[in-house]
């Protein structure tokens, strides 16, 4: 693609216009764009300086949108969730001290837990890595998440819903069961040596579900994107 | 009060103005040359795009492609024109401005002239 000028456009800016820009402008852009670099008399490194200004510049404009960003929150979000909900999980199944003497251990408020500097320490020790898969098995919480996941695709096969509504929906069969174990706490007299696998629900499902129903929610905002750009 | 749908933004005024005036030969390069000759603004291709874009959802702007070059690696020119609906809301957006500097006209005359 040499020019008057004998100068050739970057490759690699071409190749992230076209990567990057949706694919009813990406040619009039990339068009535009060769055109007035051959047109121009700017020296060679000038040129090519410009060209890659114009095209990170459009690359910006066109990949930072808010759905964008709010995608990146979101996946941030949930797997930092998941890290934090995998370390409690552990930390309730191999941990000891008088952190047990608390009484949210039996009262349903276990999300102060959540507050204790001893967590955060053991989450940045690591903890997580001494997980083994067997921890991991609760079989109410197992169905639970199958539920979940099985209501929201039948429900999406039937009829989509509007993204609004699914993340409402998301948000209630993720916290359903936090909210069921702080009732079974208040209603009941729970020992210390009973409540593991109680909690155990309240938590696992938050472990299993955040990750797929956030993928979920940024692939309902990504085809909200994309029907737009339409 | 007036949604977004009804007023033309800054930015949109100047592009469907460069639109109107380069007559059938508006497309990227040319407006951003207009904007840059004109008014000395330079900006972005992207900026020209997502204004065009979004003008088009408006109804006031249409587009159709032709006249791939060699200089420009063989890439069709996406050419924009301007609707009647564009048309109406150019002049509505004038006699807007016409009135609101008309208003200001004295108080201008007078903060000028004491510069």
């Amino acid at each position: 693609m040499k020019s008057a000028n004998n100068q050739t456009p970057p490759g690699l800016a071409l190749k992230l216009l076209s990567w990057l820009i949706p694919d009813h402008f990406k040619d009039d852009i990339a068009g535009d764009l060769i055109e007035e670099f051959n047109k121009s008399d700017r020296s060679s490194a000038a040129n090519q300086l410009w060209f890659w200004q114009q095209t990170m510049g459009t690359c910006w404009r066109y990949t930072m949108t808010w759905q964008t960003l709010v995608s990146l929150g979101l996946a941030v979000m949930s797997l930092t969730m998941f890290l934090v909900m995998t370390t409690a999980v552990t930390f309730l199944a191999y941990g000891e001290g008088q952190v047990y003497n608390n009484d949210y251990w039996v009262t349903g408020a276990v999300h102060l837990f959540f507050a204790e500097p001893v967590f955060w320490e053991s989450l940045s020790n690591g903890l997580l890595l001494e997980a083994t898969l067997g921890i991991f098995v609760n079989i109410p919480s197992l169905i639970w998440t199958g539920i979940s996941l099985a209501l929201l695709m039948l429900i999406e096969r039937k009829q989509p819903l509007s993204l609004t509504k699914y993340i409402t929906l998301v948000m209630a069969l993720i916290s359903i069961p936090y909210l069921w174990g702080m009732l079974y706490f208040t209603l009941n007299e729970v020992a210390l040596k009973q409540s593991g696998p109680i909690i155990a629900f309240m938590w696992l499902p938050v472990l299993f579900l955040i990750v797929p129903l956030s993928y979920g929610v940024i692939r309902k905002i990504n085809n909200q994107k994309r029907l737009l750009a339409v | 009060m007036a949604n977004k749908e009804s007023y033309l933004g800054e930015f949109e005024h100047v592009v469907l103005l460069c639109i109107v005036s380069l007559k059938d030969n508006a497309y990227g390069v040319t407006i951003r040359e207009t904007l840059r000759d004109s008014i000395d603004r330079e900006v972005a291709i992207g900026a020209i795009y997502s204004t065009t874009e979004r003008l088009e959802n408006k109804g006031l702007l249409t587009s159709k492609k032709a006249g791939a070059t060699k200089e420009r690696g063989g890439k069709a020119k996406r050419y924009f024109s301007i609707t009647p609906l564009g048309m109406s809301m150019l002049e509505q957006t004038k006699k807007q401005l016409e009135t609101l500097w008309q208003q200001a006209s004295t108080n201008f005359c007078t903060a000028t002239g004491a510069l």
